[in-house]
């Protein structure tokens, strides 16, 4: 039990430690994996790799699109949920086009 | 919801000049808790909301930075402009557009609706703060403002949530008022607003002079400068003397939870020592910072509220534009002694791109609230309480002194990168003064609530599961059985201190600051927090029970915590900030400059600091 409770700490602070690090690296590797098991033989397997997806997508921030990352407005972690009436959200402006420099 | 659903739903656009209640109102409309403040400039990014009119028509509300006028000189602006032409990427073209109105400064915000109406879109106008303006004598012709623009005029007071539902009712209609305008010229707009004053707006000009009189005093080049420093340095002294009682309740608090979590382990266990010396000496160590963050903020959400803040840029436009920056930097520099991240955003208002990547680079200087935890952990350790001049206190002072440190420290860098510009062309500040303001108390307790949350969020997350990691780095390999140190010695985390206190020696750091700077890195809080986890698993029973501060006191000289507090004045203990200073420039070089030059600058200082208070003290 102590194993069991110890290690699933310790998962969970890796996952929160690579998500401060890294959030897209990490929504990206989860993307590709689902979709690799998506494409898999296995039934299980198929529905897994489409619950990572979605699993995913609802990982990316502020609600961008964990395909692209940028937001789409129309997969399901963009599109903001209707379930109450009011809801908001904030979109991150694309930002420089050029780099900065002061020359 | 469906594609057809998502074309069925109107999609409205808020737009105005800054410092309208723009935010307030989408706020309002949508639920939302985004930030507002009584100064220009706070939204820098589109937002979007989505709500319901009283007949359930569905609205997507976009808020959109403050601009005053389409032709965009910064990239804020440019935003609202691509928005509102439909051109900007991955936005839809606004159905209608909610002129949002300060009905205190009609000369100024009729100037931009005269401008918005010439792109022909359906347009209401929400006439806000209209609560201001009666109190400012000011008496406006609604019907007649009304009727000469050809547009519905909607009274409102945003953040007193007056006026929305008749905005909403006007929003959930169909037939949309387009005002068909053909573009003309700025003199002739301003010669219409004239115009448009004449008819609708009659002023009782005795009301107005409080806010005269207020600024003769707060504006004045001495006094102005003198209020402003007696504010800040308040401002410090409050964070140490109100804080203490509601510290100690914290601490109090921290040890009975600690005990009675553990006690059901036994105590040679692995989880025992995970709760007692990872979770419970690391956040606990933490936690207790909670009352003074608190307090920092509000002042800095009084000061917000109030709109004394572009006064202090007024103030001190002189003294940033001799060091090179603009004045127009102050507010992002403003926002950086919350955190970095919104301070670089905020620089997205800076017109000149030089003088915007300046600010970019001196942003982290700025002394963010992640640095409280440390700053007054070695404060209290080292620094006496007593009073000084028997007014001060001496903790109060060193921290106001720390504060300063990072403001000279920035002003001296972007002196020295003002040389390093071919262009050294200047540009005067442009800023407008809004009225002031009382704050409101019911913003202020929110305001609060969503700085406390967001520390304990950091708390709860980031800096508990850092704390887990260094647990186990600092409890495994376990040493063999014939090992005589430590057992942290043994461990992954003592042999990554030992080597990097090789390199941290000049500095005065020991081998137990070093491991606490790694996952400082993450932010910088949790260098407290690892610093407890690592004196936790180090030292004895006696030590474990003594508070971190006490236990420090003993064991560091003051020459090494002279060192550190320098090393944290400097350093990007923060990689959220060098991602976001990467987003913002879209440069990766840039991003490595900063680093580089803040940690030469933090590694060079502390080591100054540390061999000169070493030879004053020998």
């Amino acid at each position: 039990m102590e194993t069991l409770v110890l290690s699933g700490l310790i998962g969970w602070s890796v996952w929160v430690t690579l998500k401060h690090f890294s959030p897209k690296l990490v929504q990206r590797g989860l993307y590709t994996l689902g979709s690799h098991w998506a494409k898999a033989h296995s039934p299980l397997l198929q529905k897994l790799g489409q619950r990572l997806i979605s699993f995913a997508q609802a990982q990316a921030a502020g609600g961008h699109c964990g395909s692209t990352g940028e937001s789409c407005n129309s997969c399901q972690a963009c599109e903001p949920q209707l379930t109450s009436p009011q809801h908001a959200k904030t979109q991150a402006s694309p930002t420089q086009e050029e780099p900065l420099h002061w020359r | 919801m469906d594609m057809a659903s998502h074309a069925a739903t109107l999609n409205i656009a808020l737009v105005g000049n800054p410092n309208c209640g723009k935010t307030a109102l989408f706020n309002q409309l949508t639920g939302s808790h985004q930030k507002v403040a009584n100064y220009a400039g706070v939204t820098v990014e589109r937002k979007e909301g989505l709500c319901q009119t009283p007949n359930g028509s569905k609205l997507r509300i976009v808020d959109l930075p403050g601009a005053y006028s389409l032709d965009a000189v910064s990239p804020d602006e440019k935003v609202t402009r691509d928005v509102l032409r439909g051109c900007y990427p991955g936005e839809r073209e606004p159905d209608v557009m909610v002129c949002v109105v300060d009905a205190t400064n009609l000369r100024l915000h009729l100037r931009f609706v005269l401008e918005l109406m010439t792109l022909n879109r359906p347009m209401i106008i929400a006439l806000n703060m209209m609560d201001n303006a009666q109190k400012q004598g000011l008496d406006i012709n609604v019907a007649e403002l009304e009727r000469q623009l050809g547009v519905p005029v909607v009274e409102t007071v945003a953040i007193k949530r007056q006026g929305t539902d008749v905005l909403l009712n006007a929003l959930q209609t169909s037939q949309w008022i387009t005002p068909e305008v053909a573009p003309i010229s700025l003199d002739e707009r301003h010669q219409r607003v004239r115009e448009l004053l004449g008819t609708v707006l009659r002023r009782q000009p005795e009301k107005q002079r409080l806010d005269e009189q207020l600024d003769a005093v707060l504006l004045h080049p001495f006094i102005g400068l003198v209020v402003l420093a007696t504010i800040l340095f308040f401002m410090f002294q409050a964070v140490f003397a109100w804080a203490a009682p509601l510290m100690d309740g914290i601490v109090g608090g921290v040890e009975t939870l600690g005990a009675l979590v553990t006690a059901p382990f036994p105590e040679d266990s692995a989880i025992h020592s995970l709760l007692s010396d990872g979770i419970f000496a690391g956040l606990g160590n933490v936690l207790v910072f909670l009352p003074q963050i608190l307090i920092l903020f509000l002042f800095i959400l009084v000061l917000e509220e109030s709109g004394y803040l572009p006064r202090a840029a007024y103030l001190l436009d002189r003294l940033m534009f001799s060091a090179g920056l603009t004045g127009r930097a102050f507010i992002p520099l403003l926002s950086s002694f919350a955190c970095a991240i919104p301070g670089i955003m905020a620089t997205r208002s800076i017109q000149d791109p030089r003088d915007r990547l300046t600010t970019i680079l001196v942003a982290p200087l700025m002394t963010c609230s992640a640095r409280l935890p440390v700053y007054t952990l070695l404060i209290a350790a080292f620094i006496p309480k007593q009073t000084v001049a028997g007014l001060f206190n001496l903790q109060g002072l060193v921290l106001f002194s720390l504060y300063f440190f990072g403001i000279a420290s920035a002003l001296i860098v972007a002196y020295i990168m003002k040389f390093m510009r071919r262009d050294k062309s200047e540009h005067a500040l442009l800023l407008e003064l809004p009225a002031y303001r009382m704050p409101n108390i019911r913003d202020l307790i929110f305001g609060l609530t969503e700085r406390g949350k967001i520390f304990l969020k950091r708390v709860g997350g980031i800096i508990f599961a850092l704390t887990v990691i260094l647990w186990v780095l600092s409890s495994f390999p376990s040493p063999p059985a014939d090992f005589t140190g430590s057992a942290i010695d043994y461990s992954l985390a003592g042999r990554i201190g030992h080597f990097l206190a090789i390199i941290f020696a000049p500095l005065g750091f020991n081998w137990q600051i070093c491991i606490a700077l790694v996952p400082g890195m993450a932010a910088r809080e949790v260098a407290v927090s690892a610093l407890g986890t690592v004196y936790a698993m180090s030292g004895s029973e006696d030590a474990v029970a003594e508070q971190l501060g006490q236990l420090i006191s003993q064991q560091w000289s003051l020459p090494t915590a002279l060192s550190l507090l320098t090393w944290f004045v400097f350093a990007p203990q923060c990689i959220s900030t060098l991602a976001v200073i990467k987003r913002e420039t879209n440069s990766w070089k840039t991003m490595t400059f900063a680093a580089g030059y803040l940690f030469a600058l933090a590694y060079f200082a502390s080591m100054g600091v540390y061999q000169l208070s070493l030879y004053l003290i020998s």
